[in-house]
């Protein structure tokens, strides 16, 4: 009797649960699942021009072709790998030091935690421009350090060599206050008890690091560093807000180009073929990150 | 539980349509109306709302405008977004006949010539040249109005340096421009003698008013033309050699929109602009600035006399949900919107009343600093061939791009000419290939 009466009330708790994911099931179905397919139907079609917008004829990996021969396309993804690389290195690594120093108690770390959490729910377009205004070479406030030295000083945004890597250290700024968050709270699940064993056995700052802090937020870090790889991908609002590609193609990225390629040029078969070839990468690299992570954690 | 999981849904359903509405201007089922879009920096011009005031006073019909946030090119690829969506909006401007032709090509415009001549009208005789007929024999807009380059100048720089004003009446070249500009530039002062912007048409200018095709007959890219190196050369050396023109390097730090420009006059002595700008020269109160200022005919290369033309057109968007009240519209803006904007109308031919309408009240908002004369002169009357300044043809927004960027990674110092002129041309004919 009581079996059946859990069972009944588990079927409830089973359906209501249902009832509650449901609207995010329908809104992931109707914005997301059904743009993705629509998105790899379209890559084998003809739709290359305002002409041929409605187009169904079946063009078999043309638009792949076109996509994987243009040089541009290749360009823009080495800026893409770039972006990401430095992306994930500094805002992993950054987001790590200053959560291990935001764990310790010290005054004013609450108006200091603040001031790095700010840049997480600001605008990216507000950043823009405020950065843009920051390192004009000309007007711009950075550079007047420069101009006391008699230098003009870089061109942040108009040298190939500086904008990219500057867009992209602005883009780890923004970022780093979610990285800070989680791994601080995962820190602070880290128990006292260990850190005290680690200072009686003797156990340095870095070794306590090594030993104590790393093996425990693994898990946190793992999870994070996927998260971070995804993010560094969709980096178009950055890019756009900061050098719009430029100079040139210098600073030109792949999410950038896909929608030029759709948007503003209306090919959209080459810019979905060039989506679906972008999220088979995302997924190649995350697909290597999760077995790294199943390796390591077995280590562990 | 249940019930409130259903309320739950319920709810969600009810809310959910109020995310996917559009406009939410309505209007009563018996008015006529007629939509359009238009530029975000239209929709507050005064003249812009001023003319859309006068047409709903002349024929009853409300004009309902949806303006495109961003700046120009977003403008346009938003635009073509909604017509790809099947957008139902009546009436679709197009400046410049890039857009226009692109759109045409597309099918997304309802043709004019029957419509047209079955109100009586012969558009032909009235626009002549100006009226945008197909291969078809047809066509899909009607003109509302011409925009001609020119040079406006700050009169009060030229009286500093002791440079005469240039004529308003006799021709002059691209190579009596930089020596004017040489003459009026003082470094010490921040004062360059020249502005063009650092994109197209104006980076590669003469060439276009020579008119060398950006297209070889194959249909690949043409860039790589002696002409169009010279061209690109003579910009180069006013920026790096003579030091006459602003740099592209400073134009991109100044990161600002082009009209910012109309202030700049205090350092910039020579604008190569075309009569769209006497709006904001005219304009104190968005335009502020302390300077007189003069009207010149564009420049030409040596053997050349052609001016740089470009269009405005209105088109009927073929799943329009007001036919006719949008041809009504079309019509009206062919014959009234250049006298609320300040511009030239795309007549075969000008009255002696149409030229005091379209230059009179810009000389007039001049406070005198320019006549009836000088603009009709320079702008109309200049015995100048007319050339389009756009690259028009296939993938021809790209090929645009494409030139814009890799020139400017020329005038940064980035590359060479001939690296510049390869990558357009590689870029380009890749670009060309992936359009149907």
């Amino acid at each position: 009797m009581s079996k059946t009466r859990l069972s009944k009330s588990a079927r409830r708790d089973e359906r209501t649960a249902y009832l509650l994911i449901l609207p995010f099931v329908l809104a992931f179905a109707v914005f997301k699942l059904y743009p993705m397919l629509y998105g790899i139907l379209v890559s084998f079609w003809k739709r290359n021009s305002l002409r041929t917008r409605a187009s169904t004829d079946f063009a078999g990996l043309e638009n792949y072709i076109t996509a994987v021969k243009t040089s541009t396309v290749w360009t823009s993804f080495l800026h893409s790998i770039i972006f990401s690389v430095i992306y994930v290195v500094l805002v992993m690594i950054l987001g790590f030091i200053i959560a291990v120093l935001f764990n310790k108690k010290f005054k004013g770390r609450t108006a200091v935690r603040t001031m790095f959490y700010m840049p997480y729910v600001t605008n990216m377009i507000a950043v823009g421009i405020v950065f843009k205004y920051m390192l004009n070479p000309t007007h711009g406030p950075v550079n007047a350090l420069w101009r006391v030295f008699g230098s003009t000083g870089p061109q942040w945004f108009n040298s190939p060599m500086l904008a990219l890597p500057t867009a992209t250290v602005i883009a780890v700024w923004a970022a780093l206050a979610f990285v800070i968050i989680t791994i601080l709270a995962a820190l602070q699940d880290v128990p006292e008890e260990l850190f005290e064993v680690a200072e009686i056995e003797g156990a340095g700052r870095m070794q306590r690091i090594r030993y104590v802090i790393l093996p425990m937020i693994a898990p946190t870090l793992f999870m994070l560093l996927t998260i971070c790889i995804i993010n560094s991908f969709r980096n178009y609002t950055t890019i756009v807000a900061l050098t719009n590609g430029g100079p040139g193609t210098a600073s030109r990225v792949l999410s950038l180009q896909i929608y030029e390629d759709a948007f503003t040029y209306s090919k959209y078969g080459v810019a979905s073929a060039e989506g679906v070839l972008f999220a088979a990468f995302i997924i190649a690299v995350n697909a290597i990150v999760s077995k790294v992570r199943s390796r390591c954690l077995e280590r562990l | 539980m249940k019930k409130i999981a259903l309320v739950a849904i319920l709810a969600l359903l009810i809310a959910l349509p109020a995310f996917a509405g559009g406009s939410s201007e309505k209007s009563a089922s018996d008015e006529r109306v007629v939509t359009t879009v238009c530029r975000a920096s239209y929709a507050n011009e005064v003249w812009y709302n001023e003319m859309n005031k006068a047409f709903e006073e002349e024929t009853g019909i409300h004009v309902i405008v949806q303006p495109t946030p961003g700046n120009d090119e977003d403008h346009d690829a938003k635009v073509n977004i909604d017509l790809t969506a099947g957008s139902k909006i009546d009436v679709i401007p197009s400046l410049g006949p890039r857009y226009y032709a692109a759109r045409v090509e597309a099918g997304f415009f309802v043709p004019l010539r029957e419509l047209v001549e079955g109100r009586g009208i012969n558009a032909d005789e009235i626009y002549g040249a100006n009226l945008p007929v197909e291969e078809d024999g047809d066509y899909y807009a009607l003109p509302s109005k011409i925009e001609a380059y020119c040079i406006f100048y700050n009169k009060d720089l030229f009286d500093k340096a002791g440079v005469p004003y240039p004529s308003t009446t006799e021709p002059w070249t691209w190579e009596d421009y930089k020596e004017t500009a040489i003459a009026l530039t003082d470094a010490s002062a921040g004062v360059y003698g020249s502005f063009m912007n650092a994109e197209n048409p104006w980076l590669i200018i003469a060439t276009v008013q020579q008119e060398d095709p950006f297209y070889k007959e194959d249909g690949t890219c043409n860039f790589d033309t002696p002409l169009r190196r010279e061209a690109i050369e003579y910009y180069y050396d006013m920026t790096k050699v003579s030091k006459c023109q602003m740099p592209v390097d400073e134009i991109m730090n100044e990161n600002v929109s082009w009209n910012y420009y109309a202030m700049a006059g205090d350092h910039l002595a020579m604008y190569s602009q075309g009569n769209w700008f006497t709006r904001l020269l005219n304009s104190q109160e968005d335009y502020p600035r302390d300077w007189r200022y003069g009207i010149a005919r564009t420049p030409a290369p040596e053997g050349y006399n052609n001016n740089i033309v470009s269009a405005a057109y209105n088109s009927i968007n073929v799943n329009a949900e007001h036919p006719e009240e949008a041809l009504e519209y079309v019509l009206w803006l062919a014959d009234n919107q250049w006298k609320f904007e300040g511009g030239i109308p795309a007549y075969a031919t000008m009255t002696e009343e149409d030229r005091q309408t379209a230059f009179g009240s810009i000389a007039e908002a001049s406070d005198g600093q320019i006549t009836v004369d000088d603009l009709y002169n320079c702008l109309v009357n200049n015995g100048m061939g007319a050339v389009q300044s756009d690259i028009i043809g296939t993938a021809a927004d790209e090929y645009n791009r494409i030139a814009n960027e890799e020139l400017q990674a020329y005038f940064l110092d980035l590359q060479d000419l001939d690296t510049t002129m390869g990558n357009i041309t590689r870029r380009v004919n890749e670009a060309i290939q992936s359009y149907e």
